[in-house]
């Protein structure tokens, strides 16, 4: 990348509103470290309060702090759930300097330890298998895997904020509200943000803003168009949608968690607590289990679902302690006599606000009908999950319409990823362009989590080409594409054809051993197995080798390798911590975990690099370059199982 | 007191016949039912496609432990497993009395059935008992159609129920977290199982497939003599072959008849020599070379390659005549072949003149890798005046490529 904005420590350009500050900081950490050092100054700003109002007993002082920085970056990622931690991976990762504002004090979205959903994905299609995610929701799932074996969602939170804060070009800001934009023409010029815990007030410049929040404050402050509600069936030909359009988004939810005292617990419901009534309720609504809660207690709104969230949640927690009440109290479950509740979510999990539009609305027949998009950069397949109108309040429907399962995932293409009039604005997560029947399915965090890192790569690239999102997808899709691909991402039906990989190039590609698949496979540009096609080789027992032969001499730098995870199994973190081969709490036994990589030079094998503790997928070799007619990868051991299989290999020069 | 058992329910791929069970087989199968210590009720044929059950049977009781993944990992659960044995005492089949479902939702309705097997632990048929038909979801019974896919997927010895847990069987999923609320969601492919019924359809393949396959291998195994198992070796039927080749191993048949015998059958049929080669190894030294050398000249690459690969991991001792003695064309080998062979030289350090001689050869090969491959090795070797002339010229003409 060219700029190097970080380093400059200027506020670029003019900015009309007279709230930016004058102070420029930066996102790197030894600026972060000047920033501190700086906000101890005393300021003679003009403000609301006098220089002297605060006489500071220790050092004799009466300072006022100066409480306003700008900061300026490349990328701004508005939101930290799974949609904008990816975002903001994806695009530091690129190259950009981006800053994370989080509004919460934990990372994770509806899957922190403040509300506790699961991180689900893909996790059944209608043949009941999964097709999990790659790419770096992989990453972090795997994460949680090595570092939170026990399931902790607090623990969660911080096995998020590690992932987040290891990666140097990330500026993280928790507690922080965009509450603002301002703009600068058709285009966000800054982010103006709110840091509760520090009375901070940050001014976000960057060169493309990425709004993950969900209900999408920025990019709706910027003026970006949006809708709410639902669709008319008409509109899209959605056959799942209501004759006529509507207001009606789907809920909220409060969930709770209880735990066995080993003796009978009573209980008395709070003076909120709303009478459950059973008897009219629709028996879809389950009480068993009843451990962990129920996602069912939600209450949606058919008008303002963001003005109205504070006396919803009040509301719902009056269910929540409702249905406990009911369960305890009601004589019907013995079962619970010895339960007391140890955990209720004062935050309930939102489902639906605002939905951007794009240049392209993503609708109930694309998916349906697995429309192949030529910018498709994600994918999905949660099925049509559309939760009724009203929620709790609305006791004799069932509490969601599982209006159907699909076959195989369907595409996300890039066009609904950016805002169709604010053209540096770009979405993922819940708020992307799509219709409410859509929503229904793509909501799903684990898909949310692909679409974030398609804009955050997409962003960086944007960056790189001094160009807007509109442009990178009309000109450069193959490259954005490319990159996910290369980045572990998975995009159906679109296989890598990534000219500048030399294992592509390669004159022959054979192993010690094979028991299933073809060595030849790891260069066909498919990271996994796909509708019922084999794309993997895989050893017969350990250690086994792969051998890449080129019959000219190749200059190479880097070595890429993904390796088995089984994406047919699910790995997220679940509240009832379900232990087996598909919901498990432990390490995916397919996983390589000891490698290394090798080079024959002059006729004699030289290391390349080793790795003993490997916990990713995608297995990632930098090293000097060396001029080389063969690599050789030797692979030592899994954590379990008795051959490794392996999808890809890929090297670069550079 | 012999009962005429005219009224058979079974699933298999078998032809409908009235069977005659002695009295003590009743008894036998009240004794020896897994969990359920209650006489037999009669039993109703249904569907059949061969006989397996003569007049003069004989049964014998094999009290078994055999893991079953429904039930538990780690705990065996003990079991009997009947012998069913013809008027020659010879094996003719197995069965094998189980519940019908290991309930993971404690929502089924659990009978008792019986399992047959082959001789050879093949899947044969299941019974069921008189008046009593296979349960689906919601109390409805198996329809023909639904005992016909049951019995499609028994037969599947590779069917992905193998590989499943009972736990990953049924999710409790309904919207995002934790319910049932749209039913169990199963989570193997529905062609693996009858719908509404997979815990019966998992719970009997793993009765099938499971430990008690081998067992009654290995007791059918027992009873056959040597030359009943070169019969089978012989007989062009790659199960009776696979079962020779396993149960010879197992004894530790290496008298020189049989030796030759199994050279000779695999020689002939490309798809033994894999399964020979835990016999082979543990043969004599002479013959397990003879037999590698006669393998590497008339294999496919396939087979080759895999005898090299066998090679390099072999305590059986070679010396430097075994390459040397070797007629093996060097030039008709793919580069994986060659590729194999130099790092048995290197590893068994059997590197002779001779054989640097041939390798120089393949200096000219028109497949550069191949050459370039050769060249590395040699350039690692002592050679002569002559052959370090022909390396030279070699990197000389191709320096650029190496």
């Amino acid at each position: 990348m060219k700029r190097r904005k970080f380093f400059k420590n200027t506020v670029k350009g003019a900015i009309g509103a007279s709230m930016i500050p004058l102070l420029g900081t930066s996102c790197t950490n030894e600026k972060k470290l000047e920033e501190k050092n700086n906000g101890s100054e005393i300021s003679s700003q003009s403000n609301n309060t006098t220089p002297e109002q605060w006489h500071q007993m220790g050092t004799g002082k009466k300072p006022r702090p100066n409480r306003k920085k700008t900061v300026v970056c490349d990328v701004a990622v508005i939101g930290g759930g799974a949609a904008g931690m990816c975002a903001a991976i994806s695009a530091a990762r690129n190259g950009a300097k981006v800053v994370l504002i989080q509004d919460r004090p934990v990372l994770g979205g509806n899957s922190s330890s403040e509300i506790r959903v699961h991180l689900n994905g893909v996790n059944h299609l209608k043949n009941g298998l999964p097709e999990r995610e790659t790419g770096i929701i992989e990453e972090i799932l795997l994460h949680n895997r090595f570092y939170n074996p026990q399931d902790s969602y607090p623990v969660w939170d911080h096995v998020l904020f590690d992932f987040i804060t290891r990666e140097p070009n990330i500026d993280l800001k928790l507690n922080t509200s965009a509450i603002r934009a301002i703009m600068n023409g058709d285009k966000i010029e800054a982010a103006y943000c709110w840091q509760m815990t520090t009375e901070m007030e940050f001014t976000v410049k960057a060169d493309v803003y990425i709004d993950c929040s969900g209900d999408g404050l920025l990019g709706a402050t910027a003026g970006a168009l949006y809708r709410t509600g639902r669709e008319a069936s008409s509109e899209f030909n959605e056959k799942y949608a209501p004759k006529e359009a509507d207001g009606w988004q789907m809920g909220s939810t409060v969930l709770l968690g209880s735990k066995n005292m080993g003796k009978p617990m009573s209980f008395e419901p709070p003076h909120f607590a709303i009478k459950y009534d059973a008897e009219k309720s629709h028996k879809g609504r389950n009480l068993i289990p009843f451990e962990l809660g129920y996602w069912w207690v939600e209450l949606g709104s058919e008008d303002d679902i963001i003005g109205e969230y504070e006396d919803i949640k009040q509301t719902l927690m009056g269910h929540a302690y409702g249905v406990w009440d009911y369960i305890k109290n009601s004589g019907k479950f013995p079962e619970t006599e010895n339960y007391a509740l140890d955990w209720v979510s004062s935050l309930p999990g939102k489902r639906e606000s605002r939905r951007f539009i794009g240049d392209y609305i993503l609708s109930e027949p694309d998916m349906l009908g697995n429309k192949q998009f030529p910018d498709a950069v994600a994918f999905g397949g949660w099925s049509l999950d559309e939760h009724n109108p009203g929620g709790i309040a609305n006791l004799s429907e069932p509490p969601s319409y599982f209006h159907e399962d699909f076959s195989e995932p369907y595409q996300i293409p890039f066009r609904s990823l950016y805002s169709k009039n604010v053209p540096n604005l770009l979405f993922a997560g819940r708020n992307i362009s799509q219709t409410h029947i859509a929503l229904s399915s793509s909501r799903i965090m684990a898909t949310c989590a692909l679409e974030g890192q398609a804009v955050g790569t997409a962003a960086s690239l944007c960056v790189q080409k001094n160009i807007l999102p509109r442009e990178l997808g009309q000109k450069y899709i193959n490259e954005l594409q490319e990159q996910l691909l290369r980045d572990d991402a998975f995009i159906p039906y679109r296989p890598s054809k990534d000219d500048k990989d030399l294992v592509k190039q390669a004159s022959l590609i054979f192993a010690s051993s094979t028991s299933s698949g073809d060595a030849n496979y790891l260069n066909d540009g498919w990271s996994r197995d796909y509708n019922k096609k084999i794309h993997h080789w895989e050893s017969e027992g350990l250690p086994a080798e792969v051998q890449i032969e080129w019959e000219e001499k190749v200059s190479i730098s880097k070595i890429e390798i993904k390796s088995d995870t089984n994406v047919k199994r699910n790995i997220m973190l679940r509240r009832d911590s379900l232990n087996n081969d598909v919901y498990g709490t432990s390490i995916p036994k397919e996983l390589l975990k000891s490698l290394e990589v090798e080079a024959r030079i002059n006729g004699n094998w030289v290391q390349l690099g080793t790795e003993s503790k490997n916990r990713k997928r995608l297995i990632k070799f930098d090293f000097n370059t060396v001029q080389t007619t063969a690599i050789r990868i030797r692979l030592k051991e899994t954590y379990g199982h008795n051959n490794v299989k392996l999808f890809e290999i890929r090297s670069y020069e550079s | 007191m012999v009962i005429t058992m005219s009224n058979y329910l079974r699933l298999g791929p078998m032809k409908v016949r009235p069977y005659i069970f002695l009295l003590f087989f009743l008894f036998t199968w009240f004794l020896t039912s897994c969990y359920e210590k209650k006489p037999p009720t009669p039993l109703l044929q249904k569907k059949v496609n061969t006989a397996i059950v003569t007049d003069n049977k004989i049964e014998i009781p094999h009290k078994i432990n055999v893991l079953h993944k429904g039930i538990s990992l780690t705990e065996p659960v003990a079991c009997t497993l009947i012998e069913v044995k013809n008027d020659k005492k010879q094996p003719i089949a197995y069965y094998m009395n189980v519940k019908s479902v290991v309930c993971g939702d404690k929502r089924c309705r659990v009978d008792l059935i019986k399992i047959f097997w082959d001789i050879l632990g093949g899947y044969s048929h299941v019974e069921l008992p008189d008046g009593v038909d296979l349960e689906k979801d919601e109390g409805e019974n198996f329809t023909n159609d639904d005992y016909t896919k049951l019995n499609i997927i028994l037969s599947d010895a590779d069917s992905p129920l193998q590989n499943v847990y009972k736990h990953e069987i049924v999710s409790t999923i309904g919207s995002e977290g934790i319910d049932a609320l749209t039913g169990a969601t199963i989570l193997v492919d529905k062609s693996s199982y009858v719908e509404g019924a997979v815990w019966t359809c998992y719970s009997i393949w793993h009765w099938i497939h499971g430990d008690t396959k081998q067992i009654l291998r290995n007791i059918t195994g027992d009873s056959f003599s040597e030359l009943q198992l070169k019969d089978y070796l012989k007989s062009n039927k790659k199960e009776q072959q696979l079962f020779a080749l396993e149960q010879l191993t197992i004894r530790k048949d290496f008298s020189k008849e049989t030796m030759t015998l199994v050279s000779e059958i695999i020689q002939k049929k490309p798809y033994l020599v894999k399964p020979s080669i835990p016999y082979l190894n543990n043969t004599t030294n002479s013959f397990f070379r003879k037999t590698m050398q006669t393998l590497i000249i008339n294999s496919n690459t396939k087979n080759r390659l895999l005898c090299f690969n066998e090679i390099l991991k072999t305590k059986q001792p070679l010396s430097t005549s075994f390459f040397e003695s070797l007629d093996l064309n060097y030039s008709s080998l793919t580069f994986e072949e060659v590729h194999l062979l130099l790092k048995i030289f290197i590893a068994k350090k059997l590197t002779t003149n001779s054989i640097k001689n041939k390798l120089i050869e393949l200096l000219k090969s028109k497949h550069f890798l191949t050459a370039r491959r050769v060249y590395w090795f040699l350039k690692n070797q002592k050679l002569t005046k002559e052959q370090e002339k022909i390396l030279h010229q070699f990197y000389k003409a191709n320096q650029e490529r190496m």
